[in-house]
């Protein structure tokens, strides 16, 4: 009597589309938005740290070609005391120097000509510098100057972060 | 008084609601992957713009001649403004998207001074400014 009662239940459930089947499809539909909502997410978070990345890269090559022009007009200008008549003293060439991005000044006379090293500070904080090497060479030869160092590097570990392959020599002149 | 809903209503109603939901996350969803297709594309012009304007860069400063620099570049020049097309592959072969311009100046002690900046045609990515000692080597 028993079973009887409870396959008259069983079937009056089936035919009303009881409980069993109520709910799948809510269950089926919440894993559904909780899997697009994930990957919406992820797909958002991950363009927004290219974009970071991007604006970065961006603002550090940008800070390297500031340094990178303080540098060259600095050149330009220890080029042009150097070749014009008297060779300026190591006091005069300092005075060149002086800068509020520029550090670690070196001058010294070598056989070839005359080295002088500079820093140039590439950010606030003075930990990325563009480092620069110059041997200016005696007055009256073509070639006025050679550039023996020109990289960016780390402010006291001297770590270099350009330590890219020289892959082409540019025209000389 | 109150009448309990039959099986086939309140399955209707769950689906009706289910639906409802799932058009609402749908659309919450589509607008967060066109925000991100948005940004990806917005940051790859920038990071495309970067790289070309430093290809010019560091060839301005190897050369320094504004028509060795178009010929190296592949790009033209007129009135002093160097211009150099590209598509949106960052390549000089489609249709142009991209723009660069660049502009030389000359000044005392032999320096010479380059602006250079990248457009989408709407606004501008990115912009530098190069100088050059000229009169040496590497």
């Amino acid at each position: 009597m028993n079973s009887l009662n409870a396959l008259n239940r069983s079937s009056r459930q089936k035919k009303e589309g009881g409980a069993s089947g109520m709910g799948t499809v809510s269950i089926f539909c919440i894993l559904l938005v909780c899997c697009l909502s994930a990957f919406a997410i992820l797909a958002l978070v991950s363009a927004s740290a290219d974009a970071r990345l991007s604006d970065k890269n961006a603002a550090l090559v940008r800070a390297y070609y500031y340094a990178d022009s303080t540098a060259e007009t600095l050149l330009a200008d220890l080029v042009a005391s150097w070749s014009a008549g008297e060779a300026p003293g190591e006091e005069q060439l300092r005075s060149l120097l002086q800068h509020d991005d520029v550090s670690a000044v070196r001058i010294e006379r070598r056989q070839e000509g005359l080295l002088v090293a500079y820093a140039v500070a590439m950010d606030s904080e003075g930990v990325m510098q563009l480092s620069v090497e110059i041997l200016l060479r005696p007055p009256g030869e073509s070639r006025r100057f050679e550039r023996l160092q020109w990289r960016m590097e780390t402010d006291e570990s001297g770590d270099v972060y350009d330590d890219s392959l020289l892959v082409w020599t540019p025209p000389q002149g | 008084m109150s009448k309990r809903l039959s099986g086939p209503a309140l399955m209707l109603l769950e689906l009706t609601l289910v639906s409802l939901i799932f058009c609402a996350s749908a659309a919450v969803c589509t607008m967060l992957f066109a925000r991100s297709v948005k940004i990806s594309q917005q940051s790859a012009a920038t990071t495309g713009a970067v790289f070309a304007a430093e290809s010019a860069a560091e060839t301005f400063k190897a050369t320094g001649d504004t028509a060795r620099l178009a010929d190296l570049l592949g790009g033209s020049l007129e009135d002093g403004v160097l211009t150099v097309q590209y598509d949106e592959n960052w390549q000089q072969e489609g249709e142009p998207v991209y723009s660069l311009f660049l502009v030389v100046g000359r000044e005392a002690n032999d320096l010479e001074r380059a602006q250079i900046w990248v457009t989408d045609g709407e606004q501008e990515l990115f912009m530098l400014y190069v100088a050059r000692a000229a009169g040496g080597g590497v």
